[in-house]
């Protein structure tokens, strides 16, 4: 490759990753989290999921019968059933759902109710509009999480296309990125730690870069693809063949559709469906059942499930007899390649696909994705200050360290902070009440941390400071747990809560002892003077 | 705040031409590449939709480092202009087509 | 049983990513090894996670093994 395809590859890699590399740590950062929020890290967060996950199949079956004769028959057209499996709702959630409205209401309608999964008492029930019972439902620490991680809580559009325009110049970073380290067999494992910040800095940047290549970019092509799909992809894609109508494209392709009532009773045989399924797929994990025309000899029931040795996400489709009809694409019943590469698509970017082991390299993986820009960017500004004409001037580099350290760091401390946060809003506010604390808590910690940069200390000091209240964030949660919280490590109620709580304290103190080990400079709370 | 290297303007002729196709027509002719692919493709109604989709990413990326790699600016610019008329074109035929 | 294949997989993966680091061996030695090391370690991944499952968990488990063998170990010694 000639010298000048070299350099101008470098150049449009350097631009695009300083542009791009604090967005980039946010949304990687916050996805490393979100991989382990469903169902670990939500099991940890609702004491209701942490006795069990699993409701016997002859209990909801018990239960969808009994509600279904208190609910108007209207009601009975679509049953939805969500398990509390620690991927939706926190509770066994019933919705029976009127899709033309009733009396009251000329919209689709629901009437809710959700139970305890280990007593199955009646903890909540809702009668109203389906859109404002799925738009206000509980919230917590790890799905608030997940959900910046999609769209940055900007809202859709805008958070959408952001978070799929950062996987696009991610993919062209991966790409760019492997062209220009040509030297990458021989860099595999040059990790220079005892030769100084810059060179460690330097080859840690290029072993994340051709070690997490691939991860880098299917996370990138995943990432734009599921950013953008439903914002321009597929409503550019419906524009010829649909008018440019996204709703009709996926009505047409997906569209269960609606069995025709025959009145002819016939119980719905939900139970041995549930457990047919199970046999089926035995390491797969049923999120939610969707029954149609209950209890009619024409009744259909499809189950969706995640996981198992199929990796993508799957519907199982039963006649209500309980005979199995088919398996199908979770988006429906599509033929072709193509819906296969995309159904793929979501595990590979979820990293949800086969348990706890896997989300562990996925993890691992993301969070070198997320040190991949930041060392980049540091590489960059370290670059603009050496030589006898530094075009960064010591100052202005203090300036940027503090910058970059206030806006990722702050992002850690804030995402930190939700987890004694909590801890505490379990003990002392009620059900979706919570949604309320979580983004003035988690934005207003950000954003104060990120002002604090604007005091004139030196960098290393604020890094320091900002490793230390990280580590006191995250080691504050095993004490509040077992001062307020329900299950924990001295009564042993649920090993999940134990082993989440002893890794929370094993990093927050890896956190401490990284900010206590830091050597300062001889001036921590004076800027450094301009050379 | 930083100096502009000279090297930097020495290595990409016409830079700001450069910035402009790279991140704006780019983004356009990939978007208008999409509905365009669907008309062409010789599959099932599934596959004509779904694999444009699909290959959004990868053309996108290929025409952002196409716009900065190419020797002469106006390289990159006819092809993605090319590709934006004949794709618009074929996208306008069809439903022409389809109201007809 | 799951357990002890992911462990055997990892093990080979961990193996592969040293022999692939050692200077001192030939590239044919290295090849050779490192293939046996993958294959033990996909068949290990595939009894546990099914083929595509046991594909994509090998991929991502050597880039793991092989980001951490960087970082802990560094780059061989000449003659190792």
């Amino acid at each position: 490759m000639k010298s000048i395809t070299l350099k101008k590859l470098f150049l449009m890699h350097s631009w695009v990753g300083v542009l791009t590399a604090v967005l980039l740590f946010i949304v990687a950062f916050s996805g490393a989290l979100a991989v382990l929020s469903r169902p670990e890290l939500k099991i940890w967060a609702n004491p209701e999921l942490q006795s069990t996950q699993i409701v016997p199949s002859s209990d909801i079956n018990t239960l969808v019968n009994q509600y279904y004769k208190q609910v108007p028959s209207a009601f009975g057209e679509n049953i939805h059933v969500f398990m509390p499996s620690g991927h939706n709702f926190y509770l066994l959630t019933l919705v029976f759902e009127s899709h033309h409205g009733d009396e009251n209401y000329s919209q689709e309608v629901a009437r809710v109710f959700q139970f305890h999964p280990d007593s199955l008492a009646l903890v909540d029930s809702y009668y109203g509009p389906s859109k404002e019972f799925y738009a206000n439902k509980k919230t917590d620490a790890p799905s608030y999480i997940g959900e910046f991680h999609a769209d940055l809580h900007l809202g859709r559009p805008i958070g959408l296309i952001l978070t799929g325009f950062l996987g696009l110049t991610l993919l062209k970073s991966a790409v760019t990125g492997l062209f220009i380290h040509r030297k990458m067999f021989k860099e595999l494992f040059t990790f220079r730690r005892s030769k100084g910040l810059d060179i460690a800095i330097s080859d840690a940047h290029k072993v994340m870069g051709i070690w997490g290549s691939v991860f880098n970019i299917v996370i990138g092509f995943t990432g734009a693809f599921l950013g953008l799909a439903t914002i321009i992809l597929l409503p550019a894609a419906a524009f010829v063949s649909f008018g440019g109508d996204q709703d009709k494209l996926i009505e047409t392709f997906t569209a269960i559709p609606e069995p025709v009532v025959s009145h002819i009773e016939q119980p719905t045989n939900i139970d041995a469906i549930l457990e047919n399924a199970k046999s089926r797929f035995p390491k797969a994990v049923i999120i939610d059942a969707t029954i149609m025309a209950n209890n009619d000899a024409n009744a259909q029931v499809y189950l969706r499930l995640l996981g198992g040795e199929a990796v993508a996400s799957q519907l199982l489709h039963y006649r209500g007899d309980g005979e199995f009809v088919k398996s199908m694409s979770s988006f429906g019943d599509i033929s072709g390649i193509s819906i296969k590469v995309i159904e793929v698509l979501f595990p590979l970017h979820f990293g949800n696909f086969a348990g706890i082991f896997i989300k562990l390299l996925w993890v691992i993986l993301g969070l070198t994705t997320a040190l991949l820009p930041l060392s980049g960017m540091m590489m960059w500004l370290s670059k603009r200050t050496r030589g006898s004409n530094p075009t960064l001037s010591v100052q202005a580099y203090t300036r940027w360290n503090r910058f970059i350290i206030g806006s990722c760091g702050g992002l850690v401390l804030a995402s930190f902070v939700l987890f004694p946060l909590q801890i505490v809003l379990n003990y002392s506010v009620d059900g979706a009440l919570q949604n309320a604390f979580f983004g003035p808590v988690f934005f207003y910690s950000w954003l104060g941390w990120l002002l604090v940069s604007l005091l004139p200390m030196h960098h290393t000091f604020y890094f320091k400071l900002t490793l230390l209240l990280c580590g006191a964030a995250l080691s504050a949660v095993m004490p509040l747990n077992i001062l307020i919280g329900q299950n924990n490590i001295m009564n042993f109620n649920s090993a999940l809560v134990v082993i989440v709580d002893s890794l929370f304290m094993l990093i927050g103190l890896t956190f401490i002892w990284a900010g206590l080990k830091l050597k300062l400079t001889k001036q921590p709370i004076l800027e450094a003077q301009t050379v | 705040m930083f100096k502009v290297s000279k090297n930097n303007k020495s290595t990409f002729k016409a830079i700001k031409r450069r910035h402009f196709l790279a991140c704006v027509v780019a983004l356009i002719t990939a978007v208008i590449i999409i509905p365009g692919m669907t008309t062409y493709l010789p599959f099932h109604m599934n596959e004509q939709i779904l694999l444009p989709i699909m290959l959004f990413p990868i053309i996108w990326v290929g025409l952002f480092m196409y716009a900065y790699l190419a020797e002469h600016v106006w390289q990159p610019f006819a092809v993605m202009l090319l590709l934006s008329i004949s794709h618009g074109l074929l996208s306008l035929l069809a439903l022409m087509q389809g109201k007809a | 049983m799951n357990i002890t294949l992911i462990f055997c997989a990892v093990l080979s993966l961990v193996f592969m990513t040293l022999i692939i680091r050692k200077n001192a061996s030939s590239k044919i030695i290295k090849v050779i090894y490192s293939l046996i090391s993958l294959i033990i370690s996909f068949v290990c991944f595939a009894n546990v996670y099914g083929l595509l499952g046991g594909i994509i968990t090998g991929v991502a488990c050597l880039m793991c093994v092989g980001l951490l063998t960087a970082f802990i170990t560094g780059k061989a010694l000449k003659g190792y």
